[in-house]
């Protein structure tokens, strides 16, 4: 029987190693089944939900869709874990510490910039540098506002991230009232958050390549990672840079949130659910939540799409992004009850 | 040696046989044109243009914004297109308004590849970019010979459109007239825009002096000094509460399908907005004038 020691995140996972396997396989699984959904769900124009192997035609564009969302989701998941590991808080996540929304005002920015010189709006390739610039900034300023003494405040963290959160949703709200009505349209739709069905392949490939670097960084940092949520002293005495590995974690999860943002405009919460539900899976050592989180991302992302197709209410697809913000909303709130007690009880 | 008469006739009877195979080709070449027109339209705008021309029941995928019957599958917007539905809906024409971010690649790379014919009309701001299109949509579609039916109610919603802007309502100034759609705060007709285009055709002064549709606090408003507001909503509903009560007096409402839509309505939100306007106190009918004491 395993037995799991909770210390807030740094549960000390004693699980049989074939177990925390099991897990990756299950996510593994889950998520081939959903894309196989995706790509098989048929809804004909003007007729009923079925399924068929799509038309060679139209197919490619339930490919793009699906690896844009793998990508997309991957690295919000990646992203979120390495928030939460860093920061030692279950609350944290690209979405509620504004690094999200960061790089939504560094894409909006762009785009203003580019329309302001009679150019046309950006592929995700090029809006990728403004949404990390965007998305370092807010997260700089969360951990500057919030750190004191020498580490972030979990309480301040929430707070601070929130209020950069709606400082930067201003910021987009201030320049989409900057553009003429055509191009607000345009922005309107962007922030309504979808997964794109087509891209250009060098830009897929620049999308799939940055949650895989990522996880290749995390596997590399797993151990120094799995240290450094014990606590701050205790990782120091046994030799682990902490300043080093948070400034390396933070620039990581600026970086996975950007393309991720770039790809799919802003998805709600899905860096926070998918880091709990691959450490529920598969343990908290980052030599398996990694890749969990990576995998649960990018399921998450799939089967939220997936249900998009599905519900169609005479408006074309419902945002992704709906599904996701309801589900991680609601997580969100047991998790903060959850910290609460936690909290009050001395932890 | 054959006889040079005898191939003269050869040829003439050859020319006899083929031109009127060619005649017959070309007829059946415009027939199949006309029948095989299957449209995707998505701008409401150019929906409704294509329905008054008689073209409605060509459209084979529209915007959900779209007034065109719901059995139209829905294939996208401006913004945002399922190209899926638009390749299974087996367009032969898409028609939209350029996008300010410019066409989308990917459509331009369907129609390439499909032998679509794609019609962009890059702005429908104005009076003359609606007449632009009300021209030009049936020659986009048929060439220079568009079906008697399409091109008769072409030139009727023309010939409409002048007449509704050589007639205006008042043949005495009622002072500043501001045009107001939208939530709280509503956003006015400014300069070039099509309602405002109306109103400098009639000879009436817009109050809003800026270009394009302006928000507008209920306290530029009053400065503004409008003799009327016009409340303008494409369907039944009451101004907001604020408007209400800050221009009590100066308030008229105008519902009409058509009245945000730039689009063949025009003509008759034009007489619409004609009507309301006639009855303000400081305006003496053009009709009045017109008539002999």
């Amino acid at each position: 029987m395993p037995v799991h020691q909770d210390r807030g995140l740094a549960t000390v996972n004693t699980a049989p190693q074939p177990r925390r396997w099991l897990a990756l396989g299950a996510l593994t699984l889950a998520l081939l089944i959903t894309a196989l959904l995706r790509l098989t769900l048929d809804h004909p124009p003007g007729g009923g939900i079925g399924f068929a192997w799509p038309d060679p035609e139209w197919v490619r564009y339930r490919w793009t869709a699906l690896a844009n969302a793998v990508s997309a989701g991957g690295a919000l998941g990646l992203a979120g874990l390495l928030l939460q590991s860093l920061l030692r808080n279950p609350l944290a996540s690209p979405y509620v510490l504004g690094a999200s929304s960061g790089a939504g005002l560094g894409i909006m920015v762009s785009l203003y910039l580019t329309h302001r010189m009679g150019g046309t709006a950006l592929p995700p390739a090029r809006a990728t540098l403004p949404a990390l610039a965007g998305s370092l900034g807010a997260l700089g300023l969360v951990l500057g506002l919030a750190t004191r003494r020498g580490g972030p405040d979990p309480v301040n963290l929430l707070l601070v991230g929130v209020v950069v959160s709606t400082l930067c949703g201003a910021g987009i709200l201030f320049f989409q009232y900057l553009v003429p009505m055509g191009l607000r349209g345009e922005f309107l739709t962007w922030l309504m958050g979808h997964v794109p069905q087509a891209t250009p392949p060098a830009d897929l490939m620049l999308a799939a390549s940055l949650p895989l670097a990522g996880l290749a960084f995390t596997l590399r940092m797993a151990g120094a990672l799995d240290a450094g949520a014990l606590s701050e002293e205790e990782a120091r005495s046994i030799g682990v840079p902490v300043n080093a590995l948070r400034l390396g974690g933070f620039l990581l999860a600026g970086l996975l949130t950007a393309g991720a943002v770039a790809v799919t405009g802003p998805i709600g919460f899905l860096g926070l659910i998918a880091p709990h539900l691959a450490r529920g899976m598969a343990g908290p050592r980052h030599a398996t939540a990694a890749p969990a989180s990576l995998l649960a991302g990018a399921w998450l992302l799939v089967l939220a799409d997936t249900a998009s197709q599905l519900l169609d209410f005479g408006t074309g697809p419902m945002p992704p992004g709906v599904f996701t913000a309801l589900a991680g909303g609601v997580l969100f709130l047991v998790l903060l009850h959850r910290t609460r007690s936690w909290t009050l009880d001395g932890m | 040696m054959a006889h040079p008469g005898g191939f003269r006739h050869r040829a003439a009877a050859l020319l006899q046989l083929l031109l009127p195979l060619l005649a017959l080709l070309a007829i059946a070449a415009q027939a199949g044109d006309r029948r095989e027109l299957r449209l995707v339209s998505l701008s409401p705008a150019i929906s409704r243009t294509l329905a008054t021309l008689g073209l409605a029941d060509r459209v084979v995928g529209r915007t959900p914004w779209c007034r065109l019957p719901a059995a139209i599958p829905v294939v996208g917007d401006l913004y945002r297109i399922d190209y899926e539905r638009l390749i299974r809906v087996r367009p032969t024409d898409v028609l939209l308004q350029t996008p300010a971010s410019g066409l989308d690649p990917e459509l331009r790379r369907l129609a390439k590849v499909h032998r679509w014919r794609l019609h962009a009309w890059p702005h429908l701001d104005r009076v003359t970019d609606v007449r632009r299109l009300i021209r030009e949509l049936p020659e986009a579609l048929f060439g220079g010979a568009p079906p008697a039916g399409v091109a008769a109610r072409r030139d009727r919603l023309l010939q409409a459109l002048d007449a509704a802007l050589k007639s205006g309502p008042c043949a005495t100034d009622p002072g500043p007239v501001v045009l107001l759609t939208g939530t709280d705060p509503p956003l006015a007709f400014g300069r070039r825009t099509y309602l405002d285009d109306l109103l400098q055709a009639w000879g009436l002064r817009n109050a809003v002096q800026q270009d394009g549709w302006v928000t507008l606090s209920l306290e530029r408003l009053a400065r503004l000094r409008p003799a009327t507001v016009v409340w303008l909503s494409d369907r039944p509903t009451e101004p907001p509460a604020g408007l209400r009560a800050a221009a009590p007096e100066h308030l008229r409402v105008l519902e009409h399908p058509d009245v945000l839509l730039p689009a063949a309505g025009l003509p008759d939100v034009a007489q619409a907005l004609a009507r309301i306007l006639s009855t303000l106190p400081g305006c003496r009918s053009t009709r009045t004038a017109a008539s002999p004491p």
